[in-house]
């Protein structure tokens, strides 16, 4: 029979209901709550009773401290004398439980308890919000400011990576400002409530949506290396696996750095900054780990398997000696294929394949791309002039000019699929037509 | 702190500064309040520790002596004061009570 349990509470620091209720309930249950490591309240199995519970917040605890300081444990001993025992403590969050049948609540004054507690908040709570919150805006914006145009836009949404760190900044930024907004009317209600009624304003109050915000997080993670797989191939995949690995590696490097330094009875500042040094160290070496690899695959160190891949060098050309590059991005909304397979000298097959996935995109994606096309031809820097669709079989159909010279590149739209095609000379009708029934998904000629 | 910077004081408030007349810890106010209220007024651990702190800071109380953990305060001049204006403040208002209803109870 297991003698410890750990549960995972997504609530507020300040909603001292929630967790008064929770622990009074789980040791009616028999698990007393102990204290908390990596991420989770701690339980260990008592005699299920009926004991009294009460949160209350110390301004000057650190969750850096290796042991109560002195005032703490002045602090603890006054609890002690009215029979509070300190069951856990999480930061400035103290658990207290009491085994008599009417203790003296540790708090007897509402007013002085809400300013006991924004004092407590102040320390990290609130901070710590402020910042996520500006760090998903900063990372919104500079996300949004490479995406908002053209060819980018089709890169971004095929982009699972990117489209992964948008949508967790946007449930970040969500998550924070839905924190900070619930924390500040609480605070306001609290004062109000303890000037004029003398009471404490109940702290639950967007409990439920805390927990959607978690089974979010937990599914966006969860789908990350999913979508990878199915819509990046296995490269991306393999480096998506590679990165919440190293990621995870970094949290529970930087947790024993935490713990190891507390039990070293170090001083909290000297744990507070190792930890945020190990912290910052290992995320730059993960990302430039990251970007290594990543920038490996494109050298083909990761290779991706040519095997399915709609249109290749020999469906076009005689040769068979031929070097090739190729990259696959994805995201349910749409996915990219980008094929270079060439003879040095010789012949070379180019394109990019974009697919857009969900048919609601379809429509709003083109009008994108088309809209600058149709305004002044050009499309991210690059000038382009309509050109007859028919021989390719497409609906629409750009090709690239230089200083008024047409080029090799052309812009083909096939319904749902955006193409750049190299033709590398001169078209014939019959590449055309291997093209429009390869890549287009028309129907063959 | 609250209440317009002890403008006036609570029940806690009072008591606690009361207690201090005589040097005293932490520890025996918590038992103090209750005894000399007849049970009437309690003041909450956590609730103390806030008080004593804040009193501290605002040169109401010093402290005295420190043994181990247990800190001993005493009340300074200007807590004194305090305490005497709040004794005021409530005795004005027992005898705004008695002049208005001159020592009947209330039925």
């Amino acid at each position: 029979m297991k003698d410890k349990k750990r549960e995972l509470l997504p609530y507020s620091l300040y909603d001292y209901d929630t967790y008064t209720r929770h622990f009074t309930k789980m040791a009616e249950r028999g698990w007393l709550v102990e204290g908390t490591s990596l991420a989770t309240w701690v339980y260990r199995r008592v005699e299920p009773r009926k004991r009294t519970f009460a949160v209350s917040y110390f301004a000057k605890a650190s969750s850096f401290d290796p042991e109560p300081g002195e005032a703490q444990r002045e602090f603890i001993d006054f609890c002690e004398r009215t029979g509070w025992r300190l069951a856990a403590t999480n930061a400035q969050m103290q658990v207290f439980y009491n085994e008599s049948d009417d203790p003296i609540p540790i708090e007897t004054d509402p007013a002085l308890e809400v300013e006991s507690i924004h004092r407590a908040t102040k320390r990290m709570y609130l901070p710590f919000f402020f910042l996520l919150l500006a760090v998903s805006i900063l990372n919104l914006f500079t996300t949004l400011d490479l995406s908002v145009i053209g060819k980018s836009t089709l890169k971004f949404l095929a982009n699972g990576v990117q489209l992964f760190g948008m949508a967790a900044n946007l449930l970040l930024l969500v998550m924070c400002a839905v924190e900070l907004a619930a924390y500040y009317l609480w605070l306001r209600r609290a004062r109000r409530a303890a000037r004029e009624t003398g009471t404490l304003a109940p702290s639950a109050g967007h409990r439920k949506f805390q927990i959607a915000m978690l089974a979010a997080a937990l599914l966006l993670l969860a789908s990350l290396p999913v979508c990878s797989l199915l819509y990046g191939g296995r490269p991306a995949a393999f480096i998506v696996l590679f990165m919440l690995v190293l990621l995870a590696v970094t949290c529970l490097i930087t947790w024993l750095v935490r713990k190891g330094m507390m039990r070293l009875k170090m001083p909290s500042t000297v744990t507070m900054l190792a930890t945020l040094g190990t912290a910052t160290v290992l995320s730059v070496a993960v990302v430039a780990t990251v970007l290594f690899t990543a920038i490996g695959s494109m050298d083909g160190a990761l290779r991706e398997d040519a095997e399915d891949l709609p249109l290749t060098f020999t469906d076009l050309y005689k040769g068979t000696d031929y070097r090739e590059n190729i990259r696959r991005d994805g995201s349910p909304l749409v996915t990219s294929l980008t094929v270079l397979q060439f003879e040095s000298p010789g012949d070379c097959l180019n394109y990019t394949l974009y697919e857009i996935k969900l048919p609601f995109l379809v429509k709003p994606l083109r009008n994108l791309i088309l809209r600058d096309l149709e305004k002044d031809g050009t499309l991210d820097g690059d000038h382009y002039l309509e050109a007859d669709p028919a021989p390719w079989h497409a609906d629409r159909a750009f090709q690239m000019d230089w200083q008024g010279e047409p080029t090799d590149h052309w812009l083909l739209f096939y319904g749902g699929r955006i193409l750049f095609f190299d033709t590398d000379g001169e078209a014939p009708q019959e590449l055309m037509d291997t093209v429009a029934s390869k890549l287009g998904g028309a129907a063959s000629p | 702190m609250p209440r317009a910077k002890l403008q006036t004081l609570t029940e806690q408030m009072f008591y606690t500064l009361l207690c201090l007349r005589e040097e005293r810890c932490g520890i025996d106010i918590l038992d103090l309040v209750p005894a000399i209220t007849g049970g009437e007024v309690t003041v909450g651990s956590g609730t103390l520790y806030t008080l004593l702190d804040q009193f501290l800071t605002e040169g109401y109380i010093r402290e005295t002596r420190v043994e181990g953990r247990r800190r001993s305060y005493i009340l300074t001049k200007a807590g004194a004061e305090l305490l005497e204006r709040e004794y005021k403040r409530l005795t004005r208002q027992a005898e705004d009570y008695r002049k208005y209803f001159g020592g009947e109870e209330i039925k």
